[in-house]
């Protein structure tokens, strides 16, 4: 990481945002789970077709949004803007325009006007970890969670279609990086642990056994590394990914979650939900010193 | 007779005489010298964080950052322009009104049942009751978390036994708070249980003997005789109640949050007043917002106090 032009951090935990595949429920609804989605519409009828019910309820999900949709919150808008979710120069936020309005419409549209998922289907359950969602969108990292939690689950990862008409990179990506303090009291054995951490040894083990991409570019080219499908889609997904850009993190989140609530559960209308998060936000941040 | 009692009371005065304390005094010394050791401890625990904390709420201190000194900005914004923290203290004031009352009155029916005469294993039923009182309110609240799911829940698929749509529960803003409601009833009403036991216990035989023998029926036993003499009891289960269910915190936390999602939803519909200032102070780290919001929880639960002890005190002579 660079503060202007110096080095000042070093990146570990790098992830993307992909579209996980529950390949035995595409096969079953008659859909081809190697193939990826490259339009909004053709995510939105193949999540219509997996979604399954009894009656007026739901006993399978089309794709499982509505426990953890955060993610798409702040990917998609990312997305849509070159300068990501925040402005560069500005500091105010993007998505209260109209390429993020589309986006908020057609996420949400999933639950409200599709139904492929519903906040009382299996309430804060992971639908997709349980075989219970045909896709699902998260971290790459969550590879190593299915694998872990639930081995019998086949699943494949794709790259995410478009949400919005207007985007600018595929797929957005976020890592943590690790600085030492100038109040640190040993800052050689500082900087020793996050050699370690971002050396070329740790980095293959945590993409073998972790679930998680490297960010060493210099394994990117290793195709030893590759031999898992899922690996490979989330090295590829690296290529043109475009950073996942805020001001804030968690408390940024809970404004969006509030945007999400307020269409979905409080059926309010798209626009005005949006306009007040991103108000929210910008309060936020001026709160935080971030902003004017 | 006389010199010896004459001595003995000369005795203390001597000893008064000497070092400059009656037996008051030394009494007195000697109570705070016992009451010492917790004295000590209340004040490094409570009253040093409480101070610390008011003088922090008048300050503008982001943590590891500078502290500036707003006087009564951090209140103001409070009380007139932040609807998120009125909302978390109405969100509190209807769980406490709605799970305090129920939980009382069941608590005072099943102790009633409990000290009747005929009541066979009472032993068994008491300690019934009271288990949830001794488990784990994060391992209770993860279970309830499972029963109130809404489309596998063990309580919605009962509901749907006879024919009935079950609610969201905490799925739905409108029914999550109720939830939590239910859950708490359920822990809470043992404990509340065993206070009023022991009123009941403590009201002399002879009062309800006469009434039977003057004709009261169970109703007018109950009305005129129990529920005046238990006032005590009904008043310390009272405050206790309401005093927790101000503080209302760990059901919400571990009944609504996730690793993806914040606790207090959906839509702020169970997010408390100490949940509230929990993620005010260390979301955006705004120690000195926190901290006003604190005492102004302090305040209420004050203010709520000394009203329950002017409307519920009644006092009484056996």
């Amino acid at each position: 990481m660079k503060l202007a032009d110096q080095y000042y951090a070093l990146p570990t935990d790098v992830q993307s945002l992909l579209l996980f595949y529950n390949d035995d429920l595409f096969r079953e609804a008659g859909l081809d789970p190697t193939q990826d989605f490259s339009t909004w519409e053709e995510l939105r009828r193949a999540a219509i077709q997996l979604t399954e019910r009894d009656g007026d309820q739901l006993t399978q999900a089309g794709l499982d949004i509505s426990a953890s949709p955060y993610q798409w919150y702040y990917s998609a808008p990312t997305l849509a803007y070159p300068d990501g979710q925040v402005a560069d120069d500005t500091g105010e936020v993007n998505y209260a325009s109209a390429p993020g309005y589309q986006t908020w419409e057609r996420l949400t549209g999933l639950v409200t006007e599709d139904g492929v998922d519903s906040a009382e289907f299996l309430a804060e359950q992971s639908k997709f970890a349980i075989g219970k969602a045909g896709m699902t969108f998260k971290e790459y990292t969550f590879t190593g969670v299915y694998n872990l939690t639930a081995p019998d689950l086949n699943f494949s990862l794709h790259p995410a279609p478009p949400v919005a008409d207007t985007v600018y990179a595929p797929v957005a990506t976020t890592s943590w990086a690790y600085a030492v303090s100038a109040d640190c009291a040993d800052q050689s054995a500082a900087w020793e642990w996050i050699e370690f951490l971002t050396s070329e040894e740790s980095q293959r083990t945590w993409v073998a056994e972790g679930g998680e991409l490297p960010s060493r570019k210099a394994l990117l080219e290793d195709q030893s590394l590759q031999e898992d499908p899922n690996v490979a889609a989330g090295f590829a997904s690296l290529e043109d990914a475009v950073p996942y850009d805020s001001m804030g993190w968690d408390d940024a989140f809970a404004v969006q979650q509030q945007i999400w609530d307020e269409i979905v559960l409080d059926e309010q209308d798209v626009e005005s939900a949006v306009d007040r998060g991103a108000d929210e936000e910008r309060a936020l941040y001026q709160r935080k010193g971030l902003l004017e | 007779m006389i010199p010896l009692v004459a001595h003995r009371t000369q005795g203390p005065r001597r000893a008064q005489r000497v070092k400059g304390l009656g037996v008051k005094g030394r009494q007195t010394l000697w109570a705070y010298l016992f009451l010492s050791p917790a004295l000590a401890l209340f004040a490094v625990t409570v009253m040093y964080p409480m101070v610390r904390a008011l003088q922090y709420s008048f300050f503008n201190w982001p943590l590891g950052g500078d502290k500036t000194f707003i006087g009564l900005q951090n209140y103001r914004r409070l009380l007139f322009e932040d609807p998120a923290f009125r909302e978390a203290v109405g969100n509190t004031l209807y769980f406490t009104f709605f799970s305090v009352a129920p939980t009382l009155a069941l608590a005072l029916v099943v102790a009633i049942m409990l000290n009747g005469p005929l009541l066979r294993a009472r032993g068994a039923f008491r300690t019934i009751y009271f288990v949830p009182v001794v488990t784990s309110l994060v391992a209770v609240g993860f279970v309830w978390r499972a029963m109130l799911e809404p489309s596998f829940g063990v309580i919605n698929t009962v509901i749907r036994w006879f024919g009935l749509p079950g609610p969201g529960w905490l799925a739905d803003p409108d029914w999550a708070m109720n939830g939590i409601v239910l859950m708490a009833v359920w822990r809470d009403f043992g404990f509340y249980m065993v206070i009023f036991l022991a009123g009941l216990q403590a009201i002399p035989r002879e009062i309800t003997d006469a009434a039977i023998v003057d004709g009261a029926s169970a109703w007018q036993r109950f009305r005129s005789i129990t529920l005046p003499l238990l006032n005590p009891s009904i008043l310390l289960a009272a405050v206790i109640g309401v005093i927790n269910g101000l503080q209302l915190f760990t059901q919400v936390y571990v009944m609504t949050g996730s690793a993806q999602q914040l606790p207090g939803g959906p839509l702020n519909s169970t997010r408390s007043a100490v949940l509230y200032i929990v993620q005010q102070t260390f979301r955006p780290l705004e120690m000195g917002y926190g901290s006003a919001a604190a005492f102004l929880l302090f305040v209420l639960i004050m203010i709520v106090t000394l009203i329950q002890f002017q409307v519920l005190q009644r006092k009484f002579e056996y």
